[in-house]
């Protein structure tokens, strides 16, 4: 009975199988994986790129783009066809998995010269760009109007389904004469070299080439470039008397503005002058640096790093403007897209706070949501938050950290040819003016941020005024800082543990930063103890060190960002 | 020979059939998923494997480094900042060999301590005495060898005097014991002094030259030794985790059978009546802590619903937290233990306002005046702090384990105790306390072995939860145990096989420990029975 019993069981599971493997979805058809965050504005990426290339599809896989997801689904064979990466710490992890498709090569391309059809014979993506060129050909001979991406989901599901598949039907070369042919090559040839030059670094912020460049080549492309600035509540200052933040100002300037701007509302809930800052950046803005210009030293034990970080501490524990450990903790810690602190902000339990321009993107819903709810009720119209951006403060110099979300394409993944497509997307100017005007900080190339008709969006006048800051700033950000000769794990870890015990005041800030700088020093010793090629470069790059100070000591040592961002990355700074 | 000849018989061949046809799933099961990964651990331990540099993407094959990984992981090295002493080799095996006859001693004590036939315990308060009496006069020798005898400031009276009184008191009740002991029984005990004395010499010339001998000699992975003494410390609440497990079971076996089913409902009734008007007093009287008053409520409503519904009603309720245990409770005990919101430290910031802890203040201000005159007790910041994380995970752990397994463990324990055992020790007129002391806890002895040696398996293998959700394994790594350590390693820096000697080292360091409960646990639990 129970062999009956168990019989039956494993065939009723056998049959499931397959049927679910006959659900599965046709390859030829399928869309890009791209896995990045859940990004209310994503869909309208989604969007434009199926309207620029209606031949393709894409989707989103927000749940798997943490680093170890893509890096042991990647490896397993199973991984997305392309997937953001922010900063030097995992592009070095991806390039060593194997994971990151190398795009110098095709970056290159423009560079060469006299490039012919012959050699790009057996390129995957000249040849996706050939089909795609049949494809539309083809589609014009048959009068197949594409309708727009947007038309195309108010469609129903089996009309929809069948225009697709007219659109992206594979074309052979034996539907065109032989001149076609040649004329759709040649058309290929020249969408292959502008995709060459959209896709090149130097187009680019120099803040992102950290994260694009590994090791002199290059392996991604930008989705954004970031920054943060001092973001504040208009409504707050006018209420409290402080004049606006207008240009440059300096840090006892905003330590002032913040003491002001500090109290305690009627309700008992109080209000801090400043949400949150970066220790990092005060680092800089005192002068201070992470490491030396070859990265083969750790410097945070410096005078300005002690006297940036007594500072910072001193904006809790002694002016009691910035919210102490303890306080953030007790404050809204509500996740989702952008975290609490953009939230926090916006329930306005501080003044100021530091950001970067994507915080509007939440923040515009609230407006938005605010105000239809007000027309709604007959209300008159009030936004809620009336918000005004500042530059960071300066000390010695002006100092901020940024950095890229990247796009990096998988290697292995079957549809790579494609993914080089949706980079190419990434640089053109229809997805520059949807990620300044949708304000997901601002687009990878630089000529995209050249005017107020690319930063500014019409519908929101009220940030007018502020919009070109977020590409005139840019010129003063730098990477995170990151050295070669340490995995950015052990840098994390390193600075984490150290910051935990300054940040609740275990230790001084002097104390701190020297056992930092000395287990950061000794770490390095330690990595190239176990490592002869790493030692190798190490001695190659304390030589340049050398080179470097004795061009200090004679006042001839002053890279631009652009130069020092090139090294930086492996890059040849002349050719720049 | 047997199975040969079940082999040849028909019938028999189709049951062994059958049998191997139902097992063999879960023997592949076992050997895909369990055996399996286990044995390719083992064999990763040994290996540099690093899941980006070496898989099928980048052609790159793990290389054999035989101990490598574990040498990494558990050795010294000489530090190249310490001192520079003649012979550090020395130093480093003097170092290892005081520490090794720690457990050696112990292991006598135990030998020593445990009576032969005809002889009898030293009492246990006696070998207490003996034992702080022996730290005091320790203490004293070792201050005075590290020239730091210094007098207190407020009785002017020098420390090493104090404690040398303490010891004279401590030794006094086990002078008067020792004239009543037999002559074997007399030289068995000096013989446990000598051990102990020793035991405590060595503890303190361990703790006196441990700083000096780490200076010469660092581990080469030293957080290893942080975590695994992280991990150590989040156990040490298992004993009171066991006693509260007890406690529990004792006063649940009981049954509760108030009157008829109306009478019960009529006191249920009044008693949540009664709770509520106590409540909303409390919450009047003090308005600075409302969620006491609503703790107040809650115990009302609890005992109501006991009333009415009995012993299942508190047993139900003991046991929800353990079964509740996750992701969200430990969201919870996030914002209970919130230092500036938290309902944890709004009551103990009105405690401190009151009267009797302000006097508390002021004493221990007079004590030690190097506090200054405006200290003051504060609420701690739990999880933000270094020192309080580990107590406040600790806490959070306690107040799951005391109604969890372990309850009812020793609940299936207490109904199985003969009651003729307790009826007999009524006879000989046995207190309350007897009864427990000599029926109870030798006859729960099983399953309090049991629970101890799985709660020691289960805290060396623990704590990887409370660090993900709760504390990101800070702050400053106070929080990060041997299994978050072993997930980062992995997980973050991808180093497979230096990860898989973790995983092998916490095995070998579990199964000693089991061996070691096993050896002399076992060994208790016969005497008890």
């Amino acid at each position: 009975m129970m062999r009956f019993v168990f019989l039956s069981l494993f065939g009723a599971c056998a049959a499931l199988a397959l049927v679910a493997r006959s659900l599965h979805q046709d390859e030829h058809h399928s869309a890009l994986i791209w896995a990045t965050d859940a990004n209310p504005v994503r869909t309208e990426q989604m969007l434009l790129f199926r309207r620029a290339y209606p031949e393709l599809d894409i989707d989103i896989d927000p749940a798997n783009s943490a680093r170890q997801k893509i890096i042991v689904q990647s490896i397993g064979g199973v991984g997305p066809d392309c997937y953001d990466s922010g900063g030097t710490a995992n592009l070095a992890a991806y390039v060593q998995a194997g994971i990151a498709k190398n795009l110098s090569p095709i970056v290159d391309l423009h560079r060469r010269g006299n490039v012919s059809l012959e050699d790009l014979k057996g390129d995957p993506v000249f040849r996706q760009l050939f089909e795609i060129e049949k494809q539309r050909r083809e589609r014009e001979r048959e009068g197949i109007k594409v309708p727009s991406a947007e038309a195309l989901t108010d469609l129903s599901l089996d009309r929809r389904q069948l225009l697709l598949a007219q659109i992206r039907r594979p074309v052979p070369d034996s539907a065109f004469s032989a001149a076609e042919l040649k004329q759709l090559r040649q058309r290929s040839l020249q969408r292959m070299l502008e995709l060459s030059t959209r896709l090149d670094y130097r187009r680019v912020w120099p803040v992102a080439w950290s994260a694009m460049i590994f090791e002199g080549k290059q392996y991604a492309f930008p989705c954004n470039v970031w920054m943060t600035m001092i973001v504040f509540h208009k409504d707050v200052f006018a209420e409290r008397g402080v004049p606006y933040p207008k240009g440059d100002w300096s840090w006892n300037q905003f330590l002032t503005v913040a003491k002001k701007l500090t109290y305690t509302r009627p309700d008992g809930e109080k209000v801090f002058g400043i949400l949150s800052l970066d220790w990092r950046e005060l680092v800089g803005c005192w002068g201070g640096e992470c490491f030396n210009e070859t990265a083969t030293k750790c410097l945070l034990d410096s005078p300005e790093a002690v006297a940036a970080v007594q500072f910072y501490l001193d904006l809790q524990y002694k002016h009691h403007v910035m919210p102490t450990p303890a306080e953030v903790a007790s404050m809204s810690a509500q996740g989702g897209w952008g975290g609490g602190a953009i939230n926090q902000f916006a329930a306005k339990y501080c003044a100021m706070t530091r950001f970067g321009r994507y915080g509007f993107i939440n923040w515009r819903l609230m407006n938005d949501q605010a105000i239809q709810k007000q027309r709604e009720s007959g209300q008159p119209i009030d936004p809620p938050l009336k918000l005004g951006v500042a530059p960071q403060p300066y000390q010695v110099r002006k100092y901020y950290l940024g950095g890229s979300r990247v796009a990096i394409i998988n290697a292995n993944s079957p549809r790579a040819d494609q993914a080089v497509l949706f980079l190419d997307f990434l640089g053109g100017k229809e997805y520059g003016r949807q990620i300044n005007w949708s304000a997901d900080c601002v687009p990878g190339p630089i000529e995209l941020t050249r005017t107020k008709a690319q930063m500014s969006n019409p519908t929101y006048p009220e940030e007018h005024e502020y919009d070109p800051l977020w590409r005139t700033e840019l010129d003063y950000c730098c990477p995170f800082p990151f050295s070669p000769f340490l995995t950015p794990f052990q840098l994390d870890e390193i600075q984490r543990y150290h910051w935990d015990l300054i940040y609740v005041q275990r230790v001084t800030p002097q104390e701190g930063l020297a056992a930092m700088a000395f287990e950061i020093n000794a770490q390095i010793e330690k990595n190239l103890a176990k490592d002869p090629r790493l030692a190798a470069k190490y001695h190659k790059a304390l030589a340049r060190q050398k080179e470097i100070d004795r061009l200090k000591q004679a006042g001839r040592f002053k890279p631009t960002l652009r130069e020092q961002s090139a090294e930086l990355v492996g890059l040849d700074p002349g050719a720049l | 020979m047997n199975v040969l000849a079940t082999l040849k018989h028909p019938r028999r061949r189709r049951t062994m059939l059958a049998a191997w046809t139902m097992l063999t799933p879960n023997l592949l099961g076992f050997l895909i998923f369990t055996a399996g990964p286990v044995l390719f651990s083992l064999v990763m331990a040994f290996t540099d494997w690093n899941l980006t540099e070496h898989n099928r993407r980048t052609g790159e094959w793990p290389h054999f480094v035989a101990a490598e990984n574990f040498v990494r992981l558990l050795c010294f090295q000489r530090n190249p900042l310490g001192p520079e002493v003649p012979h550090p080799l020395a130093w480093g095996l003097a170092g290892l060999l005081l520490c090794a006859f720690i457990p050696v001693l112990l292991y006598f004590c135990y030998r020593t301590n445990r009576a032969p036939f005809g002889q009898q315990n030293p009492p246990a308060y006696g070998t207490v005495l003996f034992a702080v009496a022996c730290s005091c006069v320790l203490s004293v020798l070792s201050s005075a060898f590290r020239g730091a005898l210094a007098a207190h400031p407020r009785l002017g009276l020098e420390w090493p005097a104090l404690k040398l009184v303490a010891a004279a008191l401590c030794l006094l009740p086990g002078v008067a014991q020792v004239r009543r002991l037999r002559a074997d029984e007399a030289r068995r005990l000096g013989r446990l002094a000598v051990l102990l004395t020793l035991l405590c010499v060595d503890l303190a010339v361990v703790g006196n030259l441990a700083g000096y001998v780490l200076s010469i000699w660092q581990p080469t992975n030293p957080l290893f030794f942080t975590y695994l003494w992280n991990t150590i410390f989040l156990m040490l609440a298992m004993p009171l985790g066991i006693a509260g497990s007890l406690v529990g079971a004792l006063i649940l076996i009981q049954r509760i059978e108030i009157g008829t089913w109306t009478q019960r409902i009529g006191l249920g009734v009044a008693i949540l009546f009664g709770g509520l008007c106590f409540a909303v007093a409390l919450r009047t009287v003090v308005p600075e802590v409302p969620e006491l008053a609503g703790l107040l409520a809650l115990i009302f409503v609890v005992g109501a619903a006991g009333v009415v519904g009995g012993t299942v009603v508190f047993r139900t309720l003991f046991y929800l937290p353990s079964i509740s245990m996750g992701v969200a409770t430990f969201i919870l005990w996030q914002k209970l233990f919130d230092p500036e919101k938290g309902p944890v430290n709004a009551f103990f910031g009105w405690l401190f306002d009151t009267a009797v802890f302000d006097r508390v203040e002021a004493c221990v201000r007079w004590w030690v005046p190097q506090l200054g005159a405006s200290w003051h007790l504060t609420s701690p910041d739990w999880l933000l702090s270094v020192t309080w994380a580990k107590p406040a995970i600790m806490i959070m752990g306690l107040w799951a384990a005391l109604g969890s397994n372990n309850m009812l463990l020793y609940l299936a324990g207490l109904s199985n105790i003969p009651q003729e055992l307790y009826e007999a020790a009524s006879i000989d007129g046995a207190s309350g306390w007897q009864k427990f002391w000599h029926v109870t806890w030798p006859q729960l002895a099983p399953t309090t072995f049991f629970i101890f040696v799985m709660g020691t398996i289960g805290g060396l293998q623990g704590g990887f939860e409370q660090a993900r959700v709760m504390t990101n394994g800070g702050p400053a790594r106070s929080t990060t145990t041997l299994s978050y350590f072993l997930y980062i390693e992995a997980f973050e820096n991808f180093d497979l096989g230096y990860a898989s000697a973790v995983a092998w080292t916490l095995f070998v360091v579990i199964f000693i420990l089991t061996m070691i409960n096993w050896r002399f646990g076992s060994e208790v639990v016969s005497e008890y029975q």
